[in-house]
């Protein structure tokens, strides 16, 4: 018997060490995502996007993609390396996606292993609610774990953000909603209003949500308590 | 996060709270082995669907599939089909005639049926052995939800995991497992279903979603996998599923074949249900973040970041509660192989009830504690995980166990050379032959060395007796442990 638990113990560890395969060893990361939004009037947003990146090799184009809704022209792009001079681009269209491809990182000094880069552009929109802006996503993961994504939104003077904004926004100052996340998201949705009252904030979406799913539970709790009941009977 | 951290903390305690509840009661109500194994066999059809979707909906569909789906698109939804496939050779062929022989472990019933202690020492180990996998996926998974939601190293959370689910696994066995299970059925597909609603809500809908994916890769809205890695994968779950020892330890646990059947018809229904959620939440998860730090850890950023807090709190939940509903299983199946099996059959067949269910305790303890090394190592993602365990359970139990309860056919010697075929079978093409014929899976050369070992071995060798035949395939193990007696 002690043969066949060894046995057994042995092909566990052979087997399990043999058939995994290994991840990938280090590999070029997003370590900083700081994220400017601006509204320049009701239909006209600026967003800034200041990027650190680490691993990145000398010549790599960087690739980001930027979701596109209808309704929206994108204006304006540029983006500048690490000396702050603009580096040039290439962009691919795609029916919801536009691809910018830059060499950024031949704009950083030799030796340094950091690159900091910068992406600017404008949008323009035709409609009003909910607004959705796009926001440059890189093709580099974030390191796990860490919250490296700050993005900031100046609301239009005298707007406050309502609590079905995407992502839900967890600061909130004088005409600026923020938040820090660990990865870049492809948009964000903002819904604005001149003023939110009691009753806007009970029936948004996601309060609704909250009281459908405690009702759902409580619901469902009731109906196994009265069926056991009525087996027990 | 902070409102989003008090509101999930104060959930969790209410849910843990719950399940001490549920776990004091099992333990009230378990007083014997069979008690702490199979529940008294008085699980009904609902109860019964709701445990068997809940035991097999594990990490590797909340975490693992959403993120499987998050990183190829949509065509890994065709493995469902397979693994319903597997379900329905289970409700046909398994699942009835097993809970109709009435034994407490698949040993049990192999040993029975071979009238052979050989072939139960073997698949008692084969089932530690496969389970152990199993268990490092469930593990890395509670590590990558636990790295999202509050960015702590994954040792605490794994042996948080550890510990909560010993406890309630030693507490009350299947009883207590079988009613929270229950629970957390409900929970997962409440917050399934709420959670699609809103992700929905915030793109504008499933067809810009559509064309975003495809527009980013048509690939993800297209065919990721060749339909021979999909007929791979989908053999992988669904034979596995059609000879999975902890799921037929549930079966064991209802109240008869009829009820077996009619649970799993209700399993199948909350199956489609979480099968189709998980899909679209990868996909839409997909589009929100199209660059995720890992795959794994999208339906985690997704409860945390953009569901409601109650609704957030609640999936995350959820997940936990999987991952904890599938170890409780692993543990109770892989522990009764080393104290049911090995040493209340093998070694001391005079043990008292109190020792057995002393060893089935400490044995929980033991096995619950090994897989974390291995999951600290993160080999890669638990979906491939769950693959590789998927691979060597068909491999090594499907043969014996559907012929074993289906056909005359069969010898001992047989039956453990058809499950030492199917495990060297799986894991020497693992290791070697999928570098060479990469369109060939493992689950398909074990399937089919052990299957034809079986034949073979048992064409040549002593044939198990007429006697135990007989009431092998009347179903009558009390008969014929009382004629052994």
């Amino acid at each position: 018997m002690k043969i066949l638990k060894l046995s057994a113990l042995s092909l566990f560890i052979i087997a399990s060490t043999g058939m995994l395969t290994s991840v990938a060893a280090a590999e070029a990361a997003l370590v900083d995502f700081d994220c400017q939004i601006k509204f320049a009037g009701r239909h006209q947003i600026e967003v800034t996007a200041v990027a650190k990146a680490e691993g990145l090799g000398g010549s790599e184009a960087l690739t980001h993609t930027l979701i596109r809704y209808d309704g929206q022209r994108i204006k304006d792009l540029r983006v500048k390396g690490q000396d702050g001079r603009p580096v040039e681009f290439q962009l691919g269209l795609e029916h919801r996606v536009l691809r910018l491809k830059s060499p950024v990182s031949s704009s950083r000094p030799p030796g340094n292993p950091d690159l900091t880069y910068t992406i600017e552009y404008k949008i323009e929109t035709m409609s009003d609610e909910p607004l959705r802006i796009p926001l440059p996503v890189p093709d580099l993961r974030a390191r796990p774990g860490k919250r490296a994504v700050h993005i900031s939104v100046s609301l239009p003077e005298g707007e406050v953000a309502t609590v079905d904004s995407f992502p839900s926004f967890t600061g909130q100052g004088p005409a600026r909603v923020y938040i820090d996340l660990a990865n870049v998201p492809s948009f964000i949705r903002l819904q604005s209003r001149r003023s939110v009252s009691w009753i806007d904030q009970f029936i948004a979406v996601s309060n609704l949500n909250d009281a459908i799913i405690v009702a759902l539970i409580i619901f469902g709790t009731l109906v196994w308590e009265f069926k056991y009941k009525a087996q027990a009977r | 996060m902070a409102g989003v951290s008090v509101t999930f903390l104060l959930v969790l305690v209410v849910y843990f709270f719950v399940i001490l509840c549920i776990g004091v009661f099992g333990f009230r109500h378990t007083s014997t082995e069979e008690d702490f194994l199979t529940a008294g066999r008085t699980i009904g059809p609902w109860v019964g669907g709701a445990v068997l979707a809940a035991t097999q909906i594990s990490a590797g569909t909340f975490v693992g599939t959403v993120g499987r789906h998050y990183a190829t698109g949509v065509s890994w939804v065709w493995v469902w089909p397979g693994l319903w496939c597997g379900w329905l050779i289970s409700a046909i062929f398994v699942a009835p005639k097993l809970r109709e022989f009435g034994a407490v472990t698949i040993p049990d019933f192999l040993a029975f049926r071979f009238n052979s202690q050989l072939v139960r020492a073997l698949s008692a180990l084969l089932i530690i052995f496969g389970y152990m996998i199993l268990l490092v996926a469930q593990y890395q998974a509670c590590g990558e939800i636990f790295q999202a939601i509050f960015g702590i190293e994954p040792i605490y959370s794994m042996l948080l995991l550890m510990l909560s689910t010993l406890v309630y696994t030693i507490l009350g066995g299947v009883r207590s497992s079988s009613y929270i299970d229950f629970l957390q059925t409900l929970i997962m597909i409440s917050g399934l279903l709420m959670a699609i609603p809103i992700l929905t809500y915030h793109t504008g809908g499933i067809e810009i979603v559509g064309e975003y994916l495809h527009s980013l890769d048509s690939r993800l809205t297209g065919w990721w996998y060749n339909w021979k890695q999909i007929l791979g994968f989908s053999l992988a779950f669904g034979l596995t599923m059609a000879a999975a020892p902890y799921e037929m330890v549930r079966f064991y646990s209802m109240r008869d074949k009829a009820t077996v059947r009619n649970a799993i018809g209700v399993c199948f229904l909350f199956q489609a249900i979480i099968g189709g959620a998980v899909m679209t939440i990868g996909l839409i998860m997909r589009m929100l973040f199209p660059n995720l730090s890992s795959a794994d850890q999208a339906s985690s950023i997704m409860a945390l970041g953009l569901l409601p807090p109650i609704t957030g709190s609640l999936f995350l939940v959820a997940m936990i509660s999987a991952i904890m509903s599938t170890v409780n299983s692993i543990l109770i199946v892989t522990a009764s192989g080393l104290s049911h099996d090995i040493y209340g059959k093998l070694i001391n067949p005079q043990a008292s009830e109190q020792l057995k269910l002393f060893l089935n305790r400490a044995s929980v303890f033991i096995l619950g504690a090994m897989p974390v090394w291995f999951a600290l190592q993160r080999y890669t993602d638990v979906q491939a995980i769950v693959v590789i365990e998927a691979r060597f359970i068909a491999s090594f139990f499907f043969v014996p166990i559907v012929m074993g309860l289906n056909s005359r056919v069969g010898t001992s010697a047989g039956a453990v050379s058809s499950m030492l075929g199917g495990f060297l079978g799986c894991l020497l093409w693992s290791i070697w032959g999928g570098y060479y014929y990469p369109n060939i899976d493992a689950v398909e050369v074990g399937i089919a060395v052990s299957a034809l070992l079986y034949f073979l071995v048992s064409r040549f060798t002593a044939p198990v007796p007429e006697q135990v035949l007989r009431l092998c395939s009347a179903n009558r193990i009390s008969e014929c442990r009382r004629k052994r007696s």
